[in-house]
């Protein structure tokens, strides 16, 4: 099922959509590095004060500091506060 | 700091034991339950904060991870209820700072008058006051039809006047009638004469005859339109004469102001004094009222307790800041201040339009002079007697 798990990719090519528009993506915004919101997120796979993993099905996102903290959390929606370091997509 | 919605729906804080707490967040956001500050302690602990109603939920999907749940805090909700529960004299208060707050709502403790123009508003509120509207009254007694009749007959310069009262303050709305033109027997015969000195520039006559040319000069009190005029027979009609001589007319006023006077200075640490009224009555907090604080300016300060624009209480408070001051004598003179007074003068004087002027500062002994001279254009013809 490759070809399915990369039809919005394909479409969002062909089409010249913007990233956010198709379903599944996630979408990371951050403020100075005090403050991250996370959209469309399937989950946290690891929480530390020093590392915090959210899935997004296909993909992960990990963000890397010092005194990360959950500031906020509902349906698909994470509000990451702290000193962040580093933003790595897996 | 929490929303004071989030107190009245009541929060938890608890903290989360297990091999992997995450799993719990992940489960609860998933089922809509809304988590926030939520700190991790170790690998195996959490700690976060959700509103009352969800701890259940909460409690139920950790046990079905294989986690516990120890409630740390609860704030606002049920709680919250509980504990103003245990204390009747707080609750009591509260009930009756609400019951006075509704109580209170229902009486005018403000009234704005709007749309005043010749008349004042001490006129307007005097008035109201004498119909037995004011601060203090029942307002859903009031019938406005009934108050507008009797304010409208108190003051017959009011065309349409109305009231509406929302949260204890008062809007009075009003709209003065137009003055009378006024009026003149036209059978009354006169002529129009020169207000003052002027070089004529053009003469525009609706009823008499014309007296001067363009290009005269003529002085205050010359008759410029007389008061008659040829009629069919030959024989002169007498008319009121009608008609405008406009003229380039020239100003020269001065202001005055000694080179050595008496200054204010501020001395000393200003001090306040506070009262109270509610309603109409004063209370003071301080003694000795009737004693007379000489050497200080006095500046009073009201302050209403209530929403500006949305709700009045009758209560006030009022600040008298004194400012002790020491008299000197020196020099306080502004030519830029006085040249504004002059300039208000001059607009005060004439109607018409000011084509140059000129501002000339000088001294007289001990007098600072500045005079204005202006060249001006306007209608000089006024009616004699």
């Amino acid at each position: 099922m490759k070809a399915d798990r990369e039809l919005p990719a394909a479409l969002e090519e062909l089409l010249e959509l913007p990233g956010d528009v198709l379903p599944g993506g996630g979408r990371l915004t951050l403020c100075g590095g005090r403050q991250a919101l996370i959209e469309g997120q399937r989950g946290i796979l690891e929480y530390t004060p020093e590392r915090i993993v959210v899935s997004f099905g296909r993909e992960k996102l990990s963000l890397n500091g010092d005194g990360l903290r959950l500031r906020a959390m509902n349906r698909g929606e994470l509000l990451v506060t702290g000193r962040i370091r580093a933003a790595e997509w897996e | 700091m929490e929303r004071i919605s989030d107190r009245m729906r009541g929060s938890v804080e608890l903290e989360l034991f297990g091999a992997f707490p995450a799993g719990v967040l992940n489960s609860a956001v998933s089922e809509g339950i809304e988590l926030w500050d939520v700190q991790s302690r170790d690998e195996h602990s959490l700690r976060l904060k959700t509103f009352e109603k969800n701890l259940a939920r909460l409690e139920r999907l950790a046990r079905r991870a294989g986690c516990e749940v120890d409630i740390r805090k609860r704030v606002g909700g049920r709680e919250g209820l509980r504990r103003v529960l245990r204390r009747p004299v707080l609750l009591a208060g509260l009930l009756v700072t609400a019951l006075l707050l509704t109580a209170s709502s229902l009486f005018v403790w403000d009234v704005e008058v709007q749309g005043t123009r010749r008349l004042s508003r001490g006129e307007v509120l005097r008035a109201l006051e004498d119909c037995g509207f004011g601060v203090g009254s029942f307002w859903p007694g009031v019938k406005t039809d009934l108050l507008r009749s009797e304010v409208m007959v108190r003051l017959p310069e009011l065309a349409w006047m109305a009231v509406n009262v929302s949260g204890s303050r008062a809007t009075v709305a009003v709209a003065e009638r137009q003055p009378k033109p006024e009026m003149y027997d036209a059978a009354d015969a006169c002529s129009l004469v020169a207000a003052r000195d002027g070089l004529v520039r053009r003469v525009n006559v609706l009823a008499g005859s014309a007296q001067v040319k363009e290009g005269e000069i003529v002085t205050a009190g010359r008759v410029l339109i007389a008061g008659s005029s040829d009629s069919i027979n030959g024989m002169p009609r007498a008319v009121r004469a009608r008609g405008s001589v406009m003229a380039d007319t020239w100003y020269e006023l001065s202001a005055v102001c000694p080179v050595r006077e008496r200054l204010k200075t501020p001395a000393g640490v200003p001090h306040s004094r506070f009262a109270l009224v509610f309603g109409k009555t004063r209370l003071n907090l301080y003694i000795g009222s009737g004693k007379t604080i000489d050497g200080c300016d006095k500046i009073i300060s009201e302050y209403t307790l209530g929403l500006s624009g949305l709700f009045s209480t009758p209560l006030r408070l009022v600040r008298e800041r004194f400012v002790p001051y020491r008299l000197s004598t020196g020099d306080d003179y502004d030519p830029e201040a006085a040249g504004q007074r002059l300039y208000a003068l001059l607009e005060g004087r004439t109607e018409g339009q000011i084509l140059e002027s000129a501002l000339t500062p000088g001294r007289a002994g001990e007098l600072h002079v500045l005079t204005l001279r202006a060249h001006c254009t306007e209608n000089i013809a006024i009616a004699d007697g």
